[in-house]
């Protein structure tokens, strides 16, 4: 599914190059569940925003399914990861203005999705995460947990392939942190989804199959 | 998706209530502003358009060639149209129209006066008038009237009145022919009344051959898809060969001079039609699209001011696949809600301000809501206005990178508040522009007003003569000095603020021969100089016993070039004329100009105004009663008519008045919707240095300290936009100003006066806002980070 060679990413701070990410080489099967692990600064989240096509590398090739990603131009590139990607951020990023169903709904509104399949879908999501009851609620007026849970509902209304959690449980206490692991295992397992996670927490990492571990933006350990 | 947009916007619309407030309030302004001048335009743009002739009708006018100097005139010679319509084939219609005039009418015991047009039975084929009663053919009668419907009601209270007779300036008995729809205010050619030359006068009898002397209009109705430039050249060599010998119109030329500019392009210079009131018109225009700029500029600013509060949402749109353009699409959708929430509070004010503005204008201007017209041009303000508005924020946000925003690691660069800064600099400049040169009108009308005008004019009082008030004027003279009230009392042959007429045919034995010497006239009795206080130079004032006697002033004794003048003889008009006096020039026809040439000419023989110097410290109201009783005893066939000459000569003001009145409430619309958004601009200022104010607070820093900090990025701005202001302001009223000959010349210190109402402004603004937060516990700003 994800095939990244001799992938690198720098920055120019005076003469010197600073690597964020240095000679990745990667593969991501359909249906993986992995962690990215690593101290901060290691290029975790940088890596992860480069499979997620918001950010480019510099140098090396990404194969998304059969596309040559580091060959498509922006348009494309958001074309495709908003079919098969969904995103869950550690602080949520749920737009304040939207309700819960809103929120929900707006992946939906940017690929053109008509507006009974949508009410269906969303219906859908809500019973899913059982929060029915909260449809008409902002995001200010809910916990971080059930903030967590619209996050992940809005990443999956769009029948993603592929999951990208940028520590998704960083601002849960930990039976929090465990309902929103369960739930990765869940879609991991029964819906097949591919998942990638980073993630600081030993914890969190034993829920995956695969942990990559990154130090000064390189492979330093692939299990 | 549109829903959505437009739901959303409403959403943040609502969150951010003081942003929208700000907004919705400069726009609104800015709206109702552009709005009120539209109509205002419109209103100005569409005189004369009710005329179903409109395309085709022409005033003929010319260019009088006195040897050089060239004067435009409105008057023509009678015989022309006739003339015209028989030989010049794109001649379809042609008019002769006298200048309208009072007259007195009279039925039973009822009186009135009411300005009268003579004219022959052609006026009704150029000119659309709508009949209610009677036939157009009544005019081709020299004994029938035309009544408007109003002078009808007044005289007969009922419109039915064909047949009726009506006594004109109690000497001659006509009778109602028509009765016609009263002419709209928003046509050129007014009247009360409509009736012919009377072609059994004597006048009339011999104007019929007369090419030389003019006195009346002409006008022209011309067939579809004529030359004007040919039928005015063909008209002159028509005059020519009437003419005979040369005289200055034949040296000239035919202007024709068309409807659609008759309101607007009224004035001529040297001969050629310069303009008027468009000038006028043109720059309410830009000034209206310069406050709705500005007002849009205020959006833009605050709109990317708030752009760190909007990134987050941009950063996770994009994650969730939005493209670029349905971002700027959203965020323009934003805008155009705001406009159109703009626009029905602008329609309101529109509505709440349009009485006033109507009676400011002294014209009715009435809100189109019918009009398709008005409803699209609303749309399009909108849009524009929307679309203005929104398209910088909505492409300055809809770029943002979305990794950067969501990682926290964004900030807005000084690269980004460059465009701010100019857009705020041009808002300044402008608003101190308009300042500035509101100042300098209102000193430049101050000023005229405050000329010495070589008489005076307070407590002078001007009464219409008549004919029987003639017969009994040293009665009634006696009559009025036996009041104790008056101190002088003479006659003019027309008010005293018009010259009555100019010649060119003074002439004088020993005189340096002159062919450029036009001298402007006045018909008067004894005691002028004594009556309107004019200053003698050399020489006395009229006496009682003087026939044909002259007084000139100084500026005439200077272009006719000769000395020691007081008992020298002139040739006049066949006679010779002796100079007894030599008056101070007195300032008669505009305020604004030098002083005419003017020559005051003792001649009796017609009916004219009887100027009346109260005493100083007289109750004025007691003393016109009396004198209003002493008119009705002596002349009761007519109305007691009567106007205070100051009264007069401030309605030549009326123009610059308006003109300045208008300034003020536009540039103080437009420095208002500045502060608005220099102070919604502070607010964000503070917002994003929160922290750094609390900081520097616990440091130590004073209110004042943090004040002075705050403020200086503005003052910088509005200190820049002063020297651009300043050089193009006075480039500007330079201009202005050289259109007076009679003007102020341009006072540095209404600059730095300018320069310290706009900074107090602007500071007051910025530490309403600033104070605030300076005054704030830090610990509060300091906890939430």
């Amino acid at each position: 599914m994800i095939k990244l060679e001799h992938i690198s990413k720098w920055v120019n701070q005076g003469n010197n190059r600073i690597f964020l990410l240095k000679d990745i080489n990667l593969g991501i099967e359909e249906g993986e569940f992995v962690s990215i692990m690593g101290p901060s600064g290691s290029g975790k989240s940088t890596l992860l925003n480069v499979i997620g096509m918001l950010d480019t590398a510099d140098e090396g090739s990404y194969q998304f399914y059969d596309q040559p990603v580091h060959t498509l131009k922006e348009k494309q590139r958001s074309q495709l990861y908003k079919q098969h990607i969904g995103f869950v951020f550690q602080a949520y990023h749920l737009i304040d203005e939207l309700t819960v169903y809103e929120n929900i709904e707006t992946p939906l509104l940017y690929q053109d999705t008509k507006s009974s399949d949508r009410k269906a879908l969303v219906a859908d999501m809500l019973d899913r995460f059982n929060i029915v009851g909260k449809k008409d609620l902002f995001p200010a007026q809910l916990s971080g947990g059930q903030q967590q849970l619209v996050g992940i509902a809005r990443a999956l209304i769009a029948k993603p392939k592929l999951i990208l959690a940028d520590e998704p449980t960083g601002n849960l206490n930990s039976k929090q942190g465990e309902e929103i692991m369960d739930i990765f295992t869940q879609l991991n397992k029964e819906d097949g989804v591919t998942i990638i996670q980073v993630t600081h927490s030993e914890k969190n990492a034993a829920y995956s199959n695969r942990i990559i571990h990154l130090l000064d933006g390189r492979i330093e350990h692939n299990r | 998706m549109l829903f959505n947009y437009f739901k959303l916007a409403y959403r943040n619309l609502l969150k951010n209530r003081f942003f929208t407030f700000l907004n919705i309030t400069g726009l609104s302004i800015g709206m109702a502003a552009t709005l009120l001048i539209f109509l205002w335009v419109y209103s100005e743009r569409s005189w004369d358009k009710d005329n179903e002739k409109y395309d085709r009708i022409h005033h003929v006018m010319v260019n009088r060639n006195f040897n050089g100097e060239i004067n435009t005139g409105s008057d023509m010679m009678f015989p022309l149209p006739a003339a015209a319509m028989s030989s010049i084939p794109e001649v379809e219609k042609a008019s002769v129209t006298g200048f309208p005039s009072s007259v007195q009418l009279t039925v039973g015991e009822k009186k009135l006066n009411r300005q009268s047009v003579t004219t022959t039975p052609e006026f009704l084929d150029i000119f659309t008038v709508e009949f209610m009663e009677g036939e157009p053919g009544g005019l081709k009668d020299p004994d029938g009237i035309l009544l408007t419907e109003s002078t009808a009601r007044s005289l007969f209270n009922r419109i039915n009145i064909v047949g009726e007779a009506v006594k004109l300036n109690n000497d001659r008995t006509v009778y109602v022919k028509a009765v016609v729809k009263d002419p709209a205010r928003t046509n050129t050619v007014q009247f009360d009344l409509l009736q012919s030359f009377n072609p059994s006068a004597q006048w009339v009898k011999e104007a019929q051959s007369d090419w030389v002397n003019c006195g009346n209009r002409v006008f022209f109705l011309l067939r579809e898809g004529a030359d004007k430039k040919s039928v005015e050249a063909k008209t002159l060599a028509l005059i020519k060969e009437k003419t005979g010998s040369e005289n200055p119109t034949t040296r000239g030329e035919i202007i024709l001079h068309p409807m659609e500019r008759w309101r607007l392009y009224e004035e001529f210079r040297e001969g050629i039609n310069t303009g008027g009131r468009i000038q006028y018109v043109q720059l309410f225009t830009w000034i209206a699209i310069v406050i709705l700029l500005i007002a849009c500029v205020n959006f833009m600013n605050l709109s990317t001011a708030r752009s760190e509060k909007r990134a987050k949402e941009v950063g996770i749109r994009k994650t969730l696949g939005s493209m670029r353009n349905q971002l700027v699409f959203q965020f323009i959708a934003e805008s155009v809600l705001m406009a159109i929430a703009s626009f029905l509070v602008a329609i309101l004010i529109v509505w709440i301000t349009v009485p006033p503005f109507s009676s400011l204008l002294n014209q009715p201007i009435r809100l189109p809501f019918q009009d398709p017209f008005w409803w699209l041009l609303g749309g399009g303000i909108v849009l524009l206005t929307g679309i203005i508005a929104g398209s910088y924020p909505a492409f300055y946000l809809s770029g943002f990178n979305p990794v950067k925003v969501l990682k926290g690691s964004f900030s807005v660069g000084k690269a980004n508040l460059a465009p701010r800064k100019v857009l705020v600099t041009a808002q300044f400049t402008i608003s101190i522009l308009l300042i500035s040169a509101t100042l300098l009108i209102y000193q430049q009308i101050n000023f005229v007003q405050q000329r010495d005008l070589g008489y005076k004019q307070e407590n002078l009082l001007m009464v219409n003569s008549s004919s029987q008030l003639d017969r009994q004027l040293s009665a009634f003279k006696n009559e009025l000095y036996a009041t104790g009230w008056v101190e002088s009392v003479n006659r003019t042959g027309n008010q005293i603020t018009d010259i009555f007429g100019y010649t060119s045919g003074i002439r004088m034995s020993g005189m340096p021969q002159s062919d450029n010497l036009v001298i402007g006239f006045m018909f008067t009795d004894a005691d002028f100089v004594k009556t309107v206080q004019a200053k003698l130079l050399d020489g006395r004032d009229f006496l009682a016993s003087d026939t044909h006697q002259v007084i000139f002033n100084k500026a005439a004794i200077e272009v006719m070039g000769i000395k020691n003048p007081v008992g020298k003889e002139i040739e006049w008009a066949g006679r010779t004329r002796r100079i007894v006096g030599i008056i101070d020039n007195m300032v008669i026809n505009s305020p604004y100009a030098a002083p005419d040439p003017m020559m005051l000419v003792q001649e009796g023989g017609w009916t004219g105004r009887i100027n009346i110097r109260f005493k100083e410290g007289i109750d004025i109201q007691k003393a016109v009663a009396k004198i209003e009783q002493l008119h009705n005893q002596l002349s009761p066939d007519y109305l007691f008519e009567y106007r205070f000459i100051d009264d007069f000569f401030n309605e030549k003001f009326n123009n610059e008045k308006l003109v300045g009145t208008l300034a003020v409430i536009f540039s103080g619309l437009a420095i208002f919707v500045c502060c608005l958004g220099l102070f919604g601009l502070v607010s964000f200022a503070i917002e994003r240095r929160k922290k750094e104010i609390g900081i520097r607070k616990v440091l130590g820093a004073s209110v004042q300290q943090l004040l002075l900090l705050l403020s200086k990025e503005f003052a910088v701005l509005i200190a820049l936009a002063f020297l651009i202001a300043i050089p193009v302001t006075w480039w500007m009223m330079n201009g202005w100003l050289s259109n007076y000959a009679y003007r102020i010349s341009i006072n540095p210190f209404v600059f730095l006066l300018v320069a310290a109402a706009v900074a107090i402004i602007a500071w007051i603004t910025i530490s309403l806002n600033a104070s605030r937060t300076a005054l704030k516990n830090p610990v509060t700003s300091l906890r939430s980070e």
